[in-house]
């Protein structure tokens, strides 16, 4: 497997997932739902995220002109993992969103929570997603 | 004269000076009086204080012993030494301040008295003075009025009972004694409330009633009808009946059971179908509290500028009367009585940990009372 597509497949799962979380976070900023926390759940979701968001923006616009002329092949077990590993972790942030109005808790409290196994996660994920870029 | 004031001021020294827990007595005209009972009702809480507090008051008594020496014989009570001759004199010499001091100032509306005594209080006090018992273990205050009014004496007396406390009026008029055990007191005034109404004005509900009784047991009927949950609480001049704090529709009806007093916020909205959901998800959830409080008295009254929290309410609850006495039923419900009901309505909201007062813009007291089928059962 080429190391230039895996980029572009994990770059559209994070892309997309950051996307549809943002959106709901987006939606609800404006129905004023985590009044007097706005902070709180925007420094969660962006803490979580943008770290290894901008590692793969940042990283595949310094790629662009780059000429491919030989391109790597990439174990297909270590693209599966790390596909496998940014799918769970962002599946999770997006259940601890949607899962929210059952827990009778508000988000500022579930994202507070969330860190303690979010922190860990983050730094596997980190790992192995960075070997492709 | 000089000389005696000079005497008796020493023999005060000496006593601070051995440390003597005896009755303390400050006493001060209506105003004084009153800011000084809410210093040592606040005092009192805390035990490490006790001691600073009986040091000042003693300091106040030499002060004033010196004013009324003349009439006030302390030979008689405490030996060379400097000490009470016994424990009964402790008590003695308490009254006999009382007593002298209401001698000698006509304007003075009443004294108050706080400290610890030792043996039986009870036996010893004398027709005109009233006893409250504090919860704290032998302290005991004592309060002696100049007035016949019952009326003012009544207000007096609502003022200055700690709200955990019972008393015991002692008339001296009558030889039997009798016992009116008041509610605990309501604050007064009320605070603002998200709603309010007045009963009275339709001429329909208590137009029959003739005691406080009467009122108590209509009222008491239509909670009972809608099972809510009271408690009762004096007020100058009448009483008010609490309803414990509940859960509410956004229409103003009251929930089912059990969440009606479930405050989680999971019980403020369920989640049944997907609109409830996203309501949930964009929205958030958010809940209503409502208290009702019925207020039965003559004296015209407006709201203190404290607002009254959700917790606070809950506190109240507990303090209340589960029942009025007999004798405080009989009280008369006279034409200027007034049944006004105002409503404590909360907001809870999801990303909030306390509930707030609503605005009064909401519901209105009218709304309120009938979806939950209070004004119906009144009627």
């Amino acid at each position: 497997m080429e190391l230039h597509v895996c980029k572009r497949r994990i770059a559209l799962i994070w892309i997309i997932g950051v996307l549809i979380l943002c959106t709901i976070l987006f939606l609800q900023t404006l129905a004023n739902k985590h009044e007097g926390h706005i902070n709180e759940v925007w420094g969660w979701i962006l803490q979580c995220t943008l770290p290894i968001l901008s590692l793969i923006i940042g990283v595949m616009t310094l790629n662009t002109f780059q000429a491919d002329i030989n391109p790597i092949q990439v174990d297909k077990f270590t693209f599966n993992l790390a596909t496998g590993l940014s799918l769970i972790y962002i599946l999770v942030i997006g259940l601890i969103i949607l899962l929210q109005p059952f827990t009778g808790k508000p988000l500022w409290q579930l994202s507070a929570d969330s860190n303690l196994y979010l922190a860990p996660f983050q730094g596997i994920i980190s790992g192995s997603v960075g070997l492709f870029y | 004269m000089y000389y005696k004031n000079i005497i008796m001021r020493r023999l005060y020294l000496i006593l601070i000076f051995l440390n003597i827990s005896s009755p303390l007595v400050y006493s001060q005209t209506m105003m004084g009086a009153k800011k000084y009972i809410s210093q040592i009702e606040e005092k009192i809480r805390t035990s490490k204080d006790q001691i600073m507090l009986e040091y000042r008051l003693f300091q106040d008594r030499i002060q004033w012993a010196s004013e009324i020496s003349d009439s006030f014989n302390i030979d008689k009570y405490v030996n060379k030494n400097g000490g009470f001759k016994n424990n009964i004199d402790k008590i003695n010499i308490e009254l006999e301040y009382f007593n002298n001091l209401h001698q000698e100032y006509e304007n003075l509306e009443y004294s108050i008295g706080v400290g610890k005594i030792e043996g039986d209080i009870k036996s010893k006090i004398q027709n005109d003075i009233f006893v409250a018992e504090s919860k704290s273990e032998n302290l005991i205050k004592y309060i002696k009025l100049n007035t016949e009014n019952l009326e003012i004496e009544n207000k007096i007396l609502y003022e200055l009972i700690n709200k955990n406390t019972k008393y015991e009026y002692i008339n001296k008029n009558t030889k039997a004694k009798p016992i009116i055990l008041m509610p605990p007191p309501f604050p007064w005034p009320p605070p603002p409330a998200s709603a309010e109404i007045n009963l009275t004005e339709d001429h329909t509900y208590f137009a029959n009633c003739k005691k406080f009784g009467d009122v108590s047991s209509i009222i008491d009927n239509a909670l009972g009808a809608n099972d809510y949950e009271k408690r009762y609480f004096s007020i100058p001049n009448g009483f008010a009946i609490t309803t414990k704090l509940e859960v509410i529709n956004e229409d103003g009806s009251s929930k089912n059971q059990p969440d009606r007093y479930d405050f989680s916020m999971n019980s403020l909205l369920k989640i049944i179908d997907i609109r409830d959901y996203l309501n949930a998800l964009f929205f958030g959830k958010s809940g209503y509290y409502r208290s009702i409080v019925f207020i039965i008295t003559d004296q015209p009254f407006g709201s203190s500028a404290n607002k009254v929290s959700e917790t606070e309410i809950k506190e109240l609850m507990s303090k209340g009367d589960y029942f009025l006495s007999n004798e405080f039923k009989n009280n008369p419900f006279t034409i200027n009585h007034q049944v006004i009901a105002l409503i404590y309505e909360f907001q809870i909201k999801e990303s909030d940990k306390l509930a707030l007062l609503s605005p009064p813009i909401r519901l209105t007291a009218r709304t309120h009372l009938t979806k939950s089928n209070i004004i119906s059962i009144l009627k």
